[in-house]
């Protein structure tokens, strides 16, 4: 398949035989479902407004490539080691070129009644939780994200009852090390079901060891019950080569708390499809996110917020840094229904370009329904404040110690939120070293 | 804000809901080369007119209808519109007693100042009545200071050279659905030449009716300002009471030159439908842009929007020239079944480039409001600048307010800058009046007046005396 190929004669039919339909599996009607939402939706092309910037042949080219697959190692675990953050305690899952990895994974210490399994085995043994994913799945406006319904290898299923609080934080950790020659492609799907009052943090980290093209097609569902807390970090560090289509969905009920911080440095296409919905009233969500392109790196933030309900509160805030030829996306919608009275929403979205051929797309849309509502979005883009620099010239530092202490504070503010000190050094030095490089 | 108060000011009439009855000669129904051929027959149009119009023709039959906009009607048949609709007399009147006093009458229920001109000094009003000039003044004035204002028909017979150099030079034929279909059809409208270093000596004036029930408006508008020249042109829309959909597809055209500036105001209150039922009204589906091709041109779009059943209009600048400047204040007003999808283009080219975006947005009973604007800044736009303030305000709660900025920066040292709000009249601000005495009313209008005060700050004199009569007028039959 051929990015030539793609064009608008070209039905679904035949890129769906070129998707390589997936072998025997237990979890075949929530494969049914999302075939029909894919077949549905289409594949995206440049004519579909949410994929306006998005480079969708070359998804195209990798969405049929092989699958990954492979053994784990000595070497390929010992570049891993640093990135198993063993000086914070956390419970690990570690999925190794798409397979789960045991030798890297450890449970070490789940309250009574919560769930750690493989979503493979939750869908085998919970027939129940196939047909709640798949109800989700007619929703679902992403045709990739219903595409990994029935392309996904295998995943996470975390449940967490009523009133309980996971001890440890959870770290996924979703790794590339890449072998073989030819371009891979990884499908992996994660189902988080947070009951009544149960809180948990996790960490969803996106690590590629490898220059050598891949796709990650990765799909996150989190139900938050009643009065539950979640803490969520999306953290995305990408080979050069790598395309990254990451979609996570949060549904929340009466009364949750959604805090999510993700971070995206890498990849040569990363998309990221945010979505909340409020099914409860007074629920509340807190969105953060920093991604920092170079060279031909390009990021795509489609945030989607829906307010169902009354009385829920939402707080965004997006920043991207963007040099060489990056591209940054930031598609932000506020949907408030008619019911949705007493909303209070907030977006805010702001680029910095350091470089001529760096390109930013903002768009932060409000759809309102309601009347009695607050509602209010910005954005903003340039490049570093000339005041600013002077000022801190005028202090003594250099042109370019000044550029990387201002770049550093614009990024550093959404960095600083992290709270486990092993990832956050672990950025931060990524952060110098590549901001190092941007202000020169 | 109580349900009983929206209820009793909700019932209120369209005031301009009259109809005249002049007598009209009309061409055949319908669109094909044929009819084309005969419009431009009957303008006594030159042969590159006519192949214009072909040209555009063609390619609109290539194209389809976009159906992008957030706004929702019944499709258009565009066999059943009559393209060309004429008042049989057809004399040219040198003086205000010759010309038909229904219509006359009409003008004067509308409060377009043609009786009025003495009071309104300076104001030099060329009146479309239904495709055909009827009265043009102040012509001698404008003409010793060496500017040409004239309906647009006159222009393509008496300065070709000016119009084939200009026309279609900012909106091509083939821009969009609606401007190709308006380029293969268009009967008239005003054009504009302002000649170097001439400031104009009163605002131009042109308003634009609709009569003729199923006949479609297609005008066209071209300004020209040359080198270190100056205009101001207001544009007025009423519009009467009809059952059947009228589609009106306008292109305005406006080009600045180095150091000019052109100043573009329009009141829009056309037929917006029954309010009770949403049916009838006008379909606003306009093409208005401006280039600032020279250096240090300004180009400023003022619009108050509180008619049509649909509006679907982006006033835009193309800022070429270095250092011009791009403007556009808007209220949109939407009552009833309105559905207004409105906002704005501001393409920066040039060097130093600056463009300032206000919107104000206003939402109720059923009606759908929509702000719809892109910022894109080129990859040559050294140092452009861009402020956008678009906020909403929600009246009642069937109705709803959508903003969808686009921001494309391609350029490392532009500075772009948006920020929008949308929230209803608070329930402090109310009380705040209250406890003072004034009523629910009262209160509503001074609040949203004060909410569109940047934007009629923006207008000319007389039209914002008219906006604020006309939002109050509007505001009775919508805000409790």
């Amino acid at each position: 398949m051929s990015a030539h190929q793609l064009d608008d004669s070209k039905t679904y039919r035949d890129l769906l035989s070129a998707l390589k339909p997936p072998p025997q599996t237990s979890w075949q009607s929530l494969q049914q479902a999302s075939l029909a939402r894919f077949q549905a939706l289409g594949f995206p092309t440049r004519h579909h407004e949410g994929w306006k910037y998005v480079p969708v042949e070359r998804i195209l080219n990798t969405a049929c490539a092989e699958k990954l697959s492979g053994v784990v190692s000595d070497k390929g675990q010992a570049l891993l080691k640093p990135y198993f953050l063993e000086k914070t305690n956390f419970e690990r899952i570690a999925f190794v070129d798409g397979m789960l990895d045991q030798s890297s994974s450890v449970i070490k210490h789940l309250p009574a009644g919560v769930r750690l399994i493989s979503l493979a085995a939750a869908l085998e043994e919970q027939k129940d939780l196939q047909e709640r994913l798949a109800a989700r799945l007619t929703e679902e406006p992403n045709a990739l994200a219903a595409a990994n319904g029935f392309q996904f290898q295998d995943g996470v299923y975390l449940f967490v009852p009523k009133h309980q609080k996971l001890t440890l934080p959870i770290h996924l950790l979703i790794a590339q090390l890449g072998h073989h020659g030819n371009a891979l492609s990884q499908h992996l799907r994660f189902a988080v079901e947070l009951a009544d009052d149960a809180q948990a943090e996790i960490v969803c980290d996106h690590l590629g060891m490898t220059e050598q093209s891949y796709l990650s097609n990765t799909v996150f569902e989190f139900t938050v019950g009643r009065h539950a807390r979640l803490k969520c970090f999306n953290i995305e560090r990408h080979g050069r080569a790598a395309i990254h289509l990451n979609a996570m969905r949060f549904f929340l009920k009466e009364d949750a708390r959604l805090d999510l911080l993700s971070y995206s440095h890498g990849g040569i296409t990363t998309r990221n499809d945010l979505h909340v919905t409020f099914e409860g009233p007074n629920a509340s969500c807190y969105l953060k996110g920093l991604a920092v392109m170079n060279d031909d790196s390009q990021t795509f933030q489609h945030v989607h917020v829906k307010h169902q309900v009354p009385n829920c509160t939402s707080r965004q805030v997006f920043k991207n840094i963007a040099a060489g030829r990056g591209v940054t996306e930031v598609n932000s919608l506020v949907h408030m229904v008619r019911d949705a009275q007493k909303s209070d929403s907030h977006q805010l979205i702001r680029n910095l370009l350091l470089s001529p051929a760096a390109h930013a797309y903002a768009r932060p849309q409000l759809k309102i329904y309601a009347d009695d509502v607050k509602a209010a979005h910005g954005a903003a883009t340039g490049q570093l404040g000339r005041e600013e620099l002077f000022y801190l010239k005028s202090r003594g530092l250099s042109e370019k110690m000044a550029r990387f202490v201002l770049t550093y504070g614009f990024a550093e503010e959404i960095v600083e939120d992290i709270p486990f000190p092993t990832i956050r050094s672990q950025i931060e030095t990524d952060m110098k070293n590549e901001i190092e490089k941007l202000v020169t | 804000m109580n349900d009983k108060t929206i209820k009793d000011i909700v019932n209120r009439e369209y005031q301009y809901g009259f109809k005249t009855e002049v007598e009209q000669a009309k061409t055949i129904k319908g669109l094909s080369e044929e009819t084309i051929g005969a419009i431009s027959a009957y303008k006594q149009e030159p042969k590159w007119m006519l192949e214009f119009r072909l040209n555009a023709f063609r390619q609109w039959k290539k194209m389809t209808e976009p159906t992008w906009a957030n706004v929702h009607h019944a499709p258009i048949d565009y066999q059943n519109i009559i393209y060309y609709a004429e008042p049989k007399q057809q004399k040219k009147k040198e003086s205000m007693d010759e010309v038909d006093p229904e219509m006359k009458k009409t003008f004067e229920k509308l409060g377009i100042p043609l009786m009025e001109q003495k009071r309104l000094a300076g104001v030099a009003v060329d009146a479309i009545f239904d495709s055909v000039s009827v009265a043009t003044t102040f012509k001698a004035k404008l003409k010793e200071a060496g500017i040409i204002f004239c309906p647009f028909s006159e222009a393509v017979r008496e300065y070709p050279e000016l119009v084939k150099k200009y026309i279609g030079s900012v909106v091509p034929a083939t821009d969009n659905f609606f401007a190709a279909l308006n380029s293969a059809v268009f009967t008239d409208g005003s054009f504009v030449y302002v000649p170097k270093n001439t400031k104009s000596p009163m605002e131009l004036s042109s308003y634009f009716r609709i009569n003729t029930e199923g006949s479609g408006q297609f005008e066209r508008t071209l300004i020209i300002c040359e080198d270190n020249s100056y205009v101001s042109y207001l544009e007025g829309c009423t519009a009467p009471k009809f059952d059947t959909n009228q589609l009106h597809a306008a292109i305005v055209e406006l080009v600045a030159l180095d150091h000019a500036e052109i100043k573009y105001s329009t009141v829009q209150n056309w037929y917006a439908g029954d309010p009770k039922t949403g049916k009838g009204g006008i379909y606003n589906f306009v093409t208005k842009r401006g280039k600032c091709l020279g250096k240090h041109a300004k180009i400023s779009w003022t619009q108050i929007e509180t008619g049509s059943a649909i509006t679907w209009k982006y006033p835009s600048c193309l800022l070429v020239g270095d250092d011009s400047i791009g403007e556009f204040y808007s209220v949109a007003l939407t009552t009833g079944y309105q559905e207004a999808d409105t906002g704005t283009k501001m393409i920066h080219i040039g060097k130093n480039t600056k463009s300032t975006v206000i919107s104000k947005g206003i939402s109720a009973q059923r009606s759908n409001n929509n702000y719809r604007g892109l910022i894109q800044i080129g990859k040559n736009a050294s140092g452009a600048r861009n402020f956008t303030q678009c906020d909403s305000l929600l009246v009642g709660s069937e109705c709803n307010a959508n903003t969808f900025p686009y921001h494309d920066v391609q350029n490392q040292s532009a500075q772009v800058e948006h920020e929008a709000t949308t929230s209803k009249i608070s329930d402090d601000q109310l009380f705040y009046f209250q406890q003072r005495g004034i009523a629910t009313e009262a209160a509503m209008s001074s609040i949203i007046n004060g909410f569109c005060k940047d934007v009629f700050r923006q207008l000319p004199q007389e039209f914002a005396v008219e906006a604020n009569q006309l939002m109050d007028l509007k505001l009775e039959g919508s805000v409790g």
